[in-house]
């Protein structure tokens, strides 16, 4: 019996408090007793131990030798979790991440917090990675011809290949994206190097190829310099989503966000300009934003350079654009701009996404010029997020067709999606072998195919920025027959090695020799390196930059002048084209994941569709609303495909141009037809035989070196059909509508946005009062007992980027609804980001983003009016929700006013999908008709509890964070117990900036929120 | 004995004398002497039941048309209904089925058409009850002719209503989880806080004890029917006629009954919309959590109700050839409690805006402006219209006159009545407080289905009852024709009489005399007459209660008003006990951070038991108290006639001075039109 206990449990205070406390045992019912197991007890003991047996006999064992980021594998129990620190480009970015398995799967990704690199946060397209590797389209096996064949034969056919090729003096092209893996770069030099004829290109589908050809040409380095967001004071961003989709997201949001504390009087918080053409994620967070077309980025640049060059009192090496080359308006910021750069000299970071070399020479020579090198970006550790380079490629098209391509071997890239022309030039290859692991447009296109495996079932290695050194080991033994480029390459190079030996040699005779401690051997330390996911080795000696080269920039100020002259007048019946990735699905690798084309766009907040995105004048000029569907004609190359997309009206849009999202329009995405349930109102999210959304990458143009996104021209012409978009957000502004607008309150105090002079002034923040009262009608005798937890969300850090919306999906097993249920307000998530504008006048919006989950509200009204007692208050202040109770009356999310409650509407659950394998199996899967909500991660706490109990030591802060938290790239997101004062979540709750959203509802939310400070003017006065 | 045999037809005076104005006859009566409000129109002057003047006439204008069977008309009707019933049950068993998610529904508005229905047919069922129950507290004698159908429709509507709720719920096969009964779960109880909750209660008990009241009500037109029925259909119908004989004990029991249930009825009325309101009252949502929900909705109840009631009076007048029962003075009084109650719904109307006004609440004031002039403004002009503008036409007397007006324009209430919850539901739930979460509405097929399959349920079963049932309660028409004919004939009333103790049984002689009136004044005398001579007075059987036999028989005041007390109060203090107990002992449960023992959140369902187990108890009193049960109608349990058009008094002769002529000249002085002497079995 469990009574050899000393404590004594009891129920209440009161019950304590009595004179005869009712000792209650730990466990109701009797424990069986060792001398006499009882006909039931014994039942109950075979009917576990069948079921147990089974069910370990079901998972599937780990992967026999990984390593394990926490623990040894003798930890590794059924049902218990373990951590594989990995490395995933799924973002192009090569973040670390711990990958959460259960019995032999991974079932979470998140981000590894020691990691140089991304410190913890991850961006939503990497969490969904692990939704991918579960795709049951994957390719099975290696295929000749479209047919399965083994290894043997397949690699017996390409070596049959390489060796007439090498006879006969042919040429073999290896394309591919940005590899940074040391191993596998060494096989390729080995490959290339093997035989004449033979040579790589390296592209990138987002492309910084003309900035690494703007460093190559000033400082005759080909490097991409590394950009320290958290060391930049003042930042400048022109053309760039660096918070959303630009390099190396997740690294630049933590940076950007420790850059911009507004706490405090001593209180330092960077600004950050932003000049761009279509609202991006990064422009949404900006403290001055300035909308500029495409043409104007780089005659602003050159103006920019103009002014800060007299402010350095140096002569600009080459022409200053002409005095109306830009808007009046423009001209004023940029002067702005280049004061607020010169005083923050040396502390100042400029940013240009541009794909146009001109533009970044100039950038760079501003950066140059303030002296920011060696503090805001360094050259010193370059990133090697992006090696792409567009003129090889482009003259690799022009090889392909011109049929001189005998072999071509693409791995880890779609060039006949991404790039324009590529596809028929392919075609003309002479062979071609393809690694990809789900097939796309270009294995389409191949004869041989040699599938990769998936990143979280292989070993590799990455160095994503120079000297930093990642590892990546397998979660689960491969679920197809599949074998990566390194292993693939050596087996053609006659070395039959597997995957984990050849890895393990490069590192043994490249790199062992590198580290500083000499005293381990290596096996022991290869390990270390293997659990923890990477190393910081001194960097391979790179050339040293040289010193810029003024020429070169003379060069560039000429080509910008000359390109301002000639460029149309804008008002004519053209609009400008610019094509950008959205976040989640940047260049369409994530668009066989159904997570990622469920995500709402941060900005927009659409999903599973492309639009054309127009300016609202620019709409209203065309007579075009929300939703009409255009046809976009290309006028300087009419032999481009049309576009046919619905139109969406985007506030902070430069006018004139039409923004539409790569990554959409992949071969194989109508897949997802019936994604979402089936009835007979339904419509399908994609009609068979289509395509989610429609590709623009054709209409990518080659520029003066590199694949240009912003050049096209193209006339517009509705179809006269019509196609709602399926976006999450009807209304878009905390204002209600004008005409329905009640004198006071017209502003919804959802959002407290205040400028960082006015919040240090007078403390406020607020938009509105507070109608929070101290009158209670009832005694609050339900003080949280233990704990009482809660979370504090910091609006100045959020940018919107949603990876929580995806962390929070993967965690608690949010269902994918489908376009057709999104757009009936249907879609599951539990936590979803609020976007609001705020007009500013002149088309230019304000923008705050809110992550918005259940507030755990204390006074809970979904709580009093459910009649079966599903929804109820645990005594450590979660506001729970009991699936199994729930009989769906809906009552209790018609009486939340945040709205967060979530309802099955059907059964979305399919049994018979291989994506189920990535189900987390500590959260319930939901049946149809039932209420579902956040739970603040309640299996986190419950898991964290029992391990502390374990460990006999009290919960720690921070010992528990919230799947949301976890993956939060810029810790806006903070979990923790708000009864106890030491606490980070109490000390956010408690700072001047905190507030509860309605509050005047006297609802005492779980959920404080921190307001959004902007670091701009002000009220003055 | 012919059953052709009348009084001479005192039409002309009838129209002369007969009002409202005084109730001498009518079977509630409780106090002589009370004055209603006078009718200044001359509609009052018109009498009540036109051309029919004798209860044989009103027994057969009502069974005949049920007993010639269906007509051709019937028949298309049942098949339209029926097929929209099946649409509806085929709309229905898909949701089920598949989903909630065939409903237009979103994740903000989480209740639309299901509600707005379950609220506009519960609306629809008030009138029922208010006319059976209220109207009978009030006198007013008009409500006899219609309160039948006013109660089968009633009991539709809260059938239909009934429906929504639980088709509604995500997981429809377990809604047996909103009852409160010991459960391997805990036992969990349910959360006594939610309105929902007050709401099964409150429609549960509005379901059975309108069921009840119409069922005791029926019980006496069953026995007509029955005695009017061969074979088969007798024992069917004797089955559920419970051996009703028309006993003048019974009567005065069951009129007892009638006016309990219907005293526990009319507070029912009241709480069940009020219930109904706290749905939304007690919510957060801006043009929800409104004070003055409650009387607002009952009075919409009643404004809906009554319109709903007309609409299909006035359908089954024409149809059935009821003209002379419903007659323009009941419609005209009709037509004169809708456009009340229009006022005070337009009143209603006006105060929510003034309330938003006032409160100084932005999300308030915004959640009105957005329903008049937001995207579903157009909603809110339709129930404005149809509710608030329509009904004034009827200060018109010639519009009350007009049949296809007063028609159309119930009609438009009943359309407006429904956009009126529907206003209230949708275009609250779609505009709240984020506008991040701001979504629109647009219903589904499934759910247009399930609205029309209500209807079709609706109809089906009053076509089913209009077919099968008595339409016109006989028996208080009767009472109502044949005090008409005593204000014609102007017979003055006799004062109550002494009451002489009954003579011992061991006088008695075994004999039985039986005599039979035709009018409940011949049998009032000759009772009084026998009583005076010492006879022994067996029972009086009447076809329906005749206004001073209790008095003149010497009964004792029926004691059912006291079973009512205690069942009432075993309800009321149990449901208390019960909600505090499991509330806050058995298995606390924080819910909303509200105290455990909040006795105002108990009240509701406390209320609803009590007049539960009230009424329940009352009905079982009657039954049993009176012995009636079910019978397989093999005998012929009541006198002939006394159930339709015979008024029969059961002597002993007792006083050996009285000889067997002394009785005959007892039965001829008073008028009897027969007469005999039976041995007792």
């Amino acid at each position: 019996m469990t009574t050899s206990r000393e404590t004594t449990w009891f129920r209440s205070p009161e019950e304590r408090g009595a004179g005869a406390p009712r000792a209650t045992p730990e466990f109701p019912c009797p424990a069986p007793a060792a001398a006499g197991v009882d006909r039931r007890a014994f039942l109950r003991l075979v009917g576990f131990s069948f079921a147990a047996a089974s069910v370990s006999a079901c998972s599937r064992g780990p992967a026999q030798t990984a390593l394990t980021h926490t623990g040894t594998p003798e930890d590794m129990l059924a049902g218990k979790a373990y951590w594989i620190a990995s490395t995933s480009w799924a973002d192009g970015s090569g973040g670390g991440v711990l990958v959460r398995c259960r019995d032999g799967r991974p079932v979470k990704l998140e981000g590894n917090p020691e990691h140089p690199l991304n410190r913890g946060g991850l961006t939503a397209s990497t969490q969904a990675s692990l939704l991918s590797l579960y795709d049951d389209q994957r390719i099975d096996g290696p295929l000749l011809d479209g047919q399965p064949v083994s290894w043997d034969a397949l690699d017996q056919a390409v070596m049959q290949h390489l060796d007439a090729i090498t006879a006969a003096g042919g040429t073999v092209r290896l394309l591919s994206s940005t590899l940074t893996g040391p191993s596998t770069r060494a096989w390729i030099d080995r490959f290339v190097a093997a035989a004449p004829g033979r040579a790589q290109v390296v592209y990138d589908a987002l492309s910084c190829s003309a900035q690494l050809d703007a460093y190559e040409a000033a400082y005759g380095v080909r490097a991409l310099p590394r950009h320290d967001l958290a060391a930049a004071k003042l930042l400048a961003v022109f053309d760039a989503d660096p918070l959303g989709t630009w390099i190396s997201p997740a690294e630049y949001a933590r940076d950007y966000a420790s850059a911009r504390k507004p706490d405090g009087p001593q209180a330092d918080m960077s600004r950050h300009w932003q000049f761009e053409a279509r609202m991006s994620l990064t422009g949404t967070r900006a403290d001055r934003r300035v909308r500029v077309a495409p043409s104007e980025t780089a005659p602003a640049l050159a103006q920019l350079a103009a002014a800060l060059a007299a402010h350095a009192g140096v002569p600009l090496p080459g022409p200053a654009p002409a005095d109306d080359a830009l808007r009046p308006e423009l001209r004023a910021a940029l002067g702005e701009l280049a004061d607020e750069l010169w005083q923050r000299r040396r502390d100042g970071l400029v940013l240009c996404g541009s794909n146009d070399r001109d533009a970044q020479l100039i950038t760079c020579w501003i950066n140059e010029l303030l002296g920011n090198q060696g503090r805001t970006w360094h050259l010193d550790s370059p990133s090697h997020q992006r090696q792409g380079d567009d003129r090889a490629v482009e003259a690799l098209r022009q090889e392909l067709q011109a049929g001189d391509v005998d072999l071509l071997i693409t791995a880890g890239c779609n060039p006949a999606y991404d790039l324009p022309g590529m596809a028929e030039a392919i075609a003309t290859a002479g062979a071609h072998v393809s690694l990809a692991g789900l097939a796309d447009e270009t294995s389409a296109l191949a004869s041989m195919i040699c599938p990769e495996p998936h990143e979280l079932e292989r070993w590799d290695d990455a160095e994503p920025r120079a000297g930093l050194f990642c590892t990546s080991q397998p979660t689960l033994p491969p679920l197809r027959d599949t074998r990566s480029l390194r292993a693939s390459l050596a087996r053609w190079m006659g070395d039959a090695r597997d995957d984990r030996e050849l890895l393990k040699a490069h590192w043994r005779e490249q790199l062992d020799a590198r580290r500083p401690d000499h005293e381990l051997p290596f096996e022991i330390w290869f390990n270390q390196v293997l659990e923890r996911g990477f190393v910081q080795l001194p960097a391979a000696p790179v050339q040293q930059p040289g010193a810029f080269s003024d020429a070169t920039l003379g060069q560039a100020l000429g080509a910008v002048a000359a390109a301002a002259a000639t460029d149309p007048a804008a008002g004519s019946d053209e609009l400008r084209v610019l094509l950008y990735p959205k976040v989640g699905l940047l260049d369409g690798r994530g668009a066989h994941n159904p997570w990622l084309q469920e995500l709402p766009d941060p900005v927009t907040k659409t999903t599973w569709d492309n639009h054309a995105d127009l300016s609202p004048a620019t709409a209203q000029r065309l007579g075009l609303s929300d939703g009409d569907m255009i046809r976009l004609s290309c006028t300087d190359d009419p032999s481009l495909p049309a576009l046919e997309l619905p139109v969406l009206t985007q506030p902070g849009q430069a006018d004139d141009v039409v923004a539409v999202a790569l990554g959409y329009g992949r071969a194989g995405t109508d897949r997802f037809t019936n994604i979402g349930p089936e009835w007979i109102e339904a419509e399908a999210t994609v009609q068979p035989g289509d395509t989610i959304g429609v590709n623009a990458a054709p209409w990518l143009s080659f520029r003066d070196g590199a694949f240009a996104t912003d050049t096209r021209r193209a006339s517009v012409a509705a179809t006269g059909a019509r196609r709602e978009a399926a976006c999450t957000q009807d209304h878009h502004s905390l204002a209600v509508p004008e005409h329905l607008a009640p004198k006071r309150g017209a502003v919804r105090d959802a959002v407290h946005l205040v400028a960082l002079p006015d919040l240090h002034a007078t403390g406020a923040h607020g938009a509105g009062e507070s109608h929070g009262g101290d009158v209670e009608l009832w005694a609050d005798d339900h003080k949280p007992r233990g704990h009482h937890w809660g979370l504090a969300i910091d609006l100045t850090a959020c940018t919107g980027c949603s990876a929580c919306v995806i962390g929070c999906q993967a965690e608690n097993n949010v269902p994918v609804v489908g376009r057709d249920e999104v757009r009936r307000h249907r879609e599951m998530s539990w936590l979803r980001i609020d976007r609001y504008y705020a007009d500013k006048g002149d088309g230019d919006v304000d923008v705050v983003h809110q992550p918005l989950m259940c507030q755990h509200c204390g006074h809970a009204p979904c709580e009093t009016v459910c009649p079966v007692l599903a929804t109820m208050h645990s005594n450590e202040g979660l506001n729970t929700q009991v699936y199994n109770r729930c009989v769906g009356t809906r009552y209790c999310a018609n009486n939340c006013p945040y709205k967060t409650r979530r309802f099955n509407w059907f059964e979305y659950g399919k049994p018979d999908r291989m994506q189920n394998m990535a189900l987390n199996p500590d959260v319930t899967i939901r049946s149809r008709g039932i209420m579902e909500k956040c739970s603040m991660c309640v299996q986190r706490i419950q898991e964290a509890k029992a391990d502390a109990k374990r460990r006999g030591e009290p919960l720690a802060d921070g010992d528990i964070q919230t799947a949301c938290q976890q993956s939060c790239p810029s810790n806006a997101i903070v979990f923790g117990d708000i009864s106890d004062p030491h606490s980070e979540v109490s000390r956010l709750a408690s700072a001047p900036r905190a507030y509860t959203v309605l509050e005047e509802l006297n609802l005492k939310p779980g959920v404080r929120y921190l307001a959004d400070v902007r670091n701009t003017e002000g009220a003055k006065g | 004995m012919s059953a052709d045999q009348r009084p001479p037809a005192g039409i002309a005076a009838a129209t002369a004398q007969a009002g409202a104005t005084s109730a001498p006859g009518l079977p509630s009566d409780l106090s002589a002497g009370a004055t209603l409000p006078r009718d200044l129109d001359a509609e009052a002057q018109l009498p009540l039941i036109q051309g029919v003047t004798t209860p044989g006439e009103v027994t057969r204008d009502v069974c005949e048309p049920i007993e010639r069977g269906p007509t051709k008309l019937w028949y298309i009707a049942i098949m339209v209904s029926a097929s929209a019933l099946l649409i509806g049950a085929a709309c229905v068993a898909y949701q089920v089925a598949v989903g909630i998610g065939t409903w237009g529904l979103n994740r903000t508005v989480g209740w639309a058409f299901d509600i707005t229905n379950f609220v506009f047919w519960v609306g629809i069922g008030h009138a029922g009850t208010l006319i059976s129950a209220v109207l009978l507290l009030l006198r007013q004698r008009w409500r006899t002719s219609i309160n039948r159908s006013a109660e089968a429709m009633t009991l539709f509507a809260v059938m239909c209503a009934g429906l929504f709720p639980l088709i509604h719920m995500g997981r429809p096969w377990l809604a047996h989880w909103v009852f409160p009964y010991p459960n391997l779960r805990g036992p969990l109880w349910v959360n006594f806080r939610s309105p929902l909750l007050w709401d099964v209660f409150a429609i549960g008990t509005y379901f059975i004890i309108s069921a009840v009241f119409w069922y005791i009500g029926l019980v006496p037109d069953l026995a007509t029917m029955r005695d009017r029925a061969s074979g088969l259909r007798r024992k069917v119908i004797a089955f559920f006629a419970l051996r009703w004989n028309g006993s003048g004990r019974t009567w005065a029991r069951w009129e007892m009954a009638c006016l309990l249930l219907a005293a526990l009825a009319t507070p029912l009325v009241v709480s069940v919309h009020s219930v109904v309101s706290t749905d939304f009252a007690t919510a957060t949502v801006p043009g929800w959590h409104t004070t003055v929900f409650p009387p607002y909705f009952v009075i919409g109840a009643v404004f809906s109700g009554f319109a709903m009631v007309l609409t299909l009076m006035l359908v089954a007048r024409r149809v059935m050839r009821l003209e002379g029962y419903i007659t323009h003075k009941h419609i005209g009084a009709m037509c004169k409690v809708i456009v009340f109650t229009s006022s005070i719904v337009g009143m209603a109307y006006g105060i929510e805006l003034f309330i938003a006004w006032y409160s100084g609440s932005p999300y308030e004031q915004f959640a009105f402006a957005n329903r008049i002039f937001g995207p579903m403004g157009w909603t809110y002009g339709i129930m404005v219209a149809c509710n608030v503008l329509t009904p004034q036409l009827l200060w018109f007397k010639r519009i009350r006159k007009s049949i296809p007006a007063i028609f159309a324009i119930t009609l438009l209430i009943n359309v407006g009545m429904w956009f009126e919850r529907f206003v209230i539901i949708v275009s609250s739930l779609s505009r709240d407080y984020l506008p991040s979460a701001w979504a629109s509405y647009t219903p589904t097929l499934i759910e247009l289905g399930t609205l029309l399959g209500s209807f079709g349920l609706f109809f089906t079963a009053f076509l089913i009852f209009c077919r099968f049932l008595p339409m016109i309660a006989m028996a208080e028409v009767r009472a109502v024709v044949a005090e008409q004919q005593h204000d014609a004939h102007g017979h003055a009333h006799a004062s109550p009489e002494v009451i002489v103790p009954e003579p011992a049984p061991a006088e008695r002689c075994g004999l039985r005399q039986v005599g039979v009136f035709d009018g409940p004044d011949g049998l009032l005398a000759a009772v009084r007459d026998a009583r005076q001579r010492g006879l022994h007075i067996i029972d009086a059987f009447t076809p329906h209660p005749v206004h001073g036999l209790d008095d003149a028989l010497g009964r004792r005041r029926s004691r059912l008003p006291f079973v009512t007390l205690v069942c009432g109060a075993i309800g009321l203090s149990v449901a208390l006990w019960f909600q505090y107990w499991a509330s806050s002992t058995d298995w606390p449960i924080d819910v909303g951070g509200k105290p455990f023992d909040s006795l105002p959140a108990f009240v509701p369902i406390a209320f609803e038991l009590m007049v539960l187990l009230a009424g329940l108890g009352t009905a079982a009193a009657l039954i049993i108290r009176s012995r009636l049960r079910p019978d397989t109608g093999s005998t012929n349990v009541a006198p002939p006639g006394a159930t339709s058009d015979r008024f029969v008094l059961v002597l002993e002769r007792v006083d050996a001075s009285l000889s067997q002529d002394d009785v005959g000249q007892l039965w001829s002085r008073h008028g009897a039109l027969d007469s005999w002497t039976e041995h007792e079995s």
